[in-house]
């Protein structure tokens, strides 16, 4: 039978997998790739809890349905941000965007 | 106003047991007729989202004349926002769809606040983007898209209406920030708003699912507080990682990495929008958040936040010192001046609370003042390098004024606004036993002064060969060119307010005691039942003086 805990680990276990690919990565779709992947742990939190504890209300099924609808818009977005800048630039490493110092 | 204050302590009661109880355990009644949804809690974000419609069928269908009136015509219905506001002060809806979203007066004045650095940022943009040359009408439809998301955000009272609405705010922030696209600097400050925005809303999200799990599947930002008491270690981490949510919005160190850039790359009455609006609404939901989920935890929270606090001020205060262009030396200045806020809400008094909201509606008008005048420079000159100031005075005493008095006000020098914002604030932070707090919001508002003074100093320098290249090219002023007229109207306001609403600072306090008082969320006595004015007066000043015995109740 599995358990709560079982989705829980994997969900933190997928999160912290999305920070460090958001730290290490220098190609800007990949740091929006790792950015899906940590909404998408908080996606697979929401269906657990909603499933062992909230199984009469569903409200965390409900609540990622909201998630993937807004990470979709913030996707569309940053896909056009980057396209925006690699009109100007010519490139999409993280590390050559130093016009503004960090 | 006594009878509104009856009504109001009437819906209080209710607000502790409310009616619809009964049929919240069966889903299928959601829209039964005896579920009231008040839906006139949200008239004023109806008149925005109508404006925001209008704005872009106009720009849609309209031809290059109508596209003229557009500002006038988002100023029109921000206004319109705002009447209705000053009509909800008088009956606070304290909790409407189904307890998703709260108008009490604190949400009211948020929303207000936001509204109001709106209208502000209209003025100040449609000379900004006539001159630019970009693409009118998706501005005030990005603008207006963001006030929604900043309104919703400021009375939010469930987990889902918090997210969503924060991420309203957000994805139009970005976009916004990369309004000038053509830009290289604006199109990376989007970048870099946008990654580091959406990374610190997974981490708020990744907090807010384990809310959910630890409150047994409750979104209800109230329901969610009972459980909190014996969550233990997944609570703590709950809490940190919402405010590491919360955080970004703030702009408090160390969550502020985005600020600078962001502020130096985006067009300037965008950022005008961000320091004040955009952190406006972020304090309302700290307050909201913090004061209803987490009451058991109060300790904690109020630790974790006076060492934010206490990093905020001396790291925006002291790297301000070494900057040399005026909108990223506002852009610290703004962190510095989040720390100082930041100590209204660790006091967690009623003193602490009136003396936050009230500094944020001063800070309004003197940073949208400050950013106005850059603005202005800034399209005339091309530059907004602060050794290109010099010898502004010469040429321009008007704009001269404003930027001195502005800066000055920011600094916190008697009598103007912000000296009174920082009294407050300091005062209620020593009242509540925030000592700490209090010194080293003293000492960095010294250091504060001096960077805000730097800045006065060169623009009325004296001699005329210490002119610079840009003020000695300066040229005259033409109000009758398009825009230009909203912007002297919002110098003019801007300038007003901020010299007299320190001398006049009284109802402007009262009006946001009276916010923090009546909002039930912040459990504060006459929040419950109505007291008559002079008792209530009563209660307040002993409320501040016996503080530390309240900040335990918390």
């Amino acid at each position: 039978m599995l358990q709560l805990q079982f989705f829980l680990v994997v969900a933190a276990v997928l999160f912290c997998i999305g920070i460090y690919g958001l730290i290490v990565s220098r190609n800007a779709i990949r740091v929006l790739m790792s950015i899906e992947l940590m909404l998408n742990a908080v996606n697979l939190n929401f269906m657990a809890f909603s499933n062992f504890v909230d199984s009469a209300m569903i409200r965390g099924q409900v609540f990622s349905v909201f998630v993937i609808t807004v990470a979709a818009a913030e996707a569309a977005v940053g896909l056009a941000i980057v396209l925006g800048i690699y009109r100007n630039r010519a490139t999409i490493d993280m590390e050559s965007f130093n016009l503004l110092k960090w | 106003m006594p009878e509104a204050g009856r009504e109001t302590g009437n819906r209080g009661m209710l607000a502790v047991d409310p009616p619809h109880l009964s049929w919240s355990s069966s889903p299928m009644d959601v829209f039964a007729p005896t579920g009231n949804l008040y839906a006139g809690a949200i008239w004023p974000e109806v008149v925005v989202t109508l404006t925001l419609l209008l704005v872009l069928v106009v720009d849609l269908v309209g031809g290059s004349a109508a596209r003229k009136s557009l500002p006038a015509l988002s100023i029109f219905g921000l206004i319109g926002a705002l009447v209705t506001l000053v009509l909800q002060w008088q009956q606070p809806q304290l909790e409407s769809f189904l307890g998703s979203f709260a108008a009490d007066p604190i949400s009211i004045l948020f929303r207000g606040l936001v509204v109001g650095t709106a209208v502000l940022t209209v003025m100040m943009a449609e000379r900004y983007i006539a001159q630019s040359g970009a693409p009118t009408g998706e501005f005030y439809v990005l603008l207006l898209t963001a006030t929604l998301g900043g309104m919703f955000l400021s009375g939010a009272t469930d987990l889902i209406l918090v997210f969503v609405s924060l991420e309203t705010l957000g994805i139009a922030s970005y976009l916004m920030a990369g309004y000038t696209k053509r830009d290289p600097r604006s199109s990376e400050a989007a970048l870099k708003y946008l990654l580091i925005g959406a990374s610190s809303t997974a981490i708020f999200l990744y907090g807010m699912s384990l809310l959910y799990g630890l409150s047994g599947g409750q979104t209800k930002l109230e329901a969610i507080a009972s459980s909190m008491g014996d969550a233990g270690l997944a609570g703590i981490i709950a809490l940190v990682l919402c405010i590491g949510g919360i955080g970004f919005k703030l702009a408090a160190v160390p969550f502020h990495q985005w600020t600078p850039d962001v502020y130096e790359g985006s067009p300037t009455p965008v950022v005008a929008f961000l320091s004040v609006g955009s952190k406006a609404a972020g304090f309302a939901l700290a307050v909201r958040f913090l004061a209803t989920v987490f009451p058991a935890m109060t300790e904690e929270w109020r630790a974790v936040l006076s060492v934010l606090a206490i990093l905020t001020m001396i790291l925006g205060n002291v790297v301000a010192i070494a900057q040399t262009r005026l909108k990223r030396l506002l852009a610290y200045s703004s962190i510095g001046q989040a720390g100082f806020v930041l100590i209204g809400l660790v006091a967690g008094t009623e003193a602490g609370y009136a003396s936050l909201i009230f500094y944020l509606m001063v800070y309004l008008v003197m940073n949208l003042g400050a950013f106005l005048c850059v603005t202005l420079f800034s399209l005339k000159t091309g530059t907004d390098e602060i050794s290109e100031y010099s010898g502004l005075y010469q040429k321009d005493p008007f704009l001269t004024l404003c930027l001195s008095i502005c800066l000055l006000s920011l600094g916190g020098l008697p009598p103007l606004a912000g000296f009174f914002g920082k009294l407050y604030l300091f005062w209620a932070g020593w009242q509540a036993g925030a000592y700490t707090l209090v010194l080293v919001g003293l000492v960095t508002s010294v250091i504060s002064i001096y960077y805000y003074v730097r800045v006065v100093k060169t623009i009325v320098v004296k001699e005329p060969q210490e002119m610079s290249v840009s003020v000695q090219n300066y040229p005259e002023t033409n109000w009758q060119a398009e825009g230009m007229q909203a912007l002297r109207v919002g110098l003019v306001l801007t300038l007003v307010a901020t010299i007299f609403a320190g001398i006049l600072s009284n109802p402007l306090f009262t009006l946001s005691t009276q916010a923090v008082e009546q909002s039930p969320f912040l459990g504060f006595p006459t929040a419950q039942a109505f007291i008559p004015q002079s008792a209530r007066l009563q209660v307040a000043v002993k409320g501040s003086l016996g503080s530390s015995a309240q900040t335990g109740e918390g």
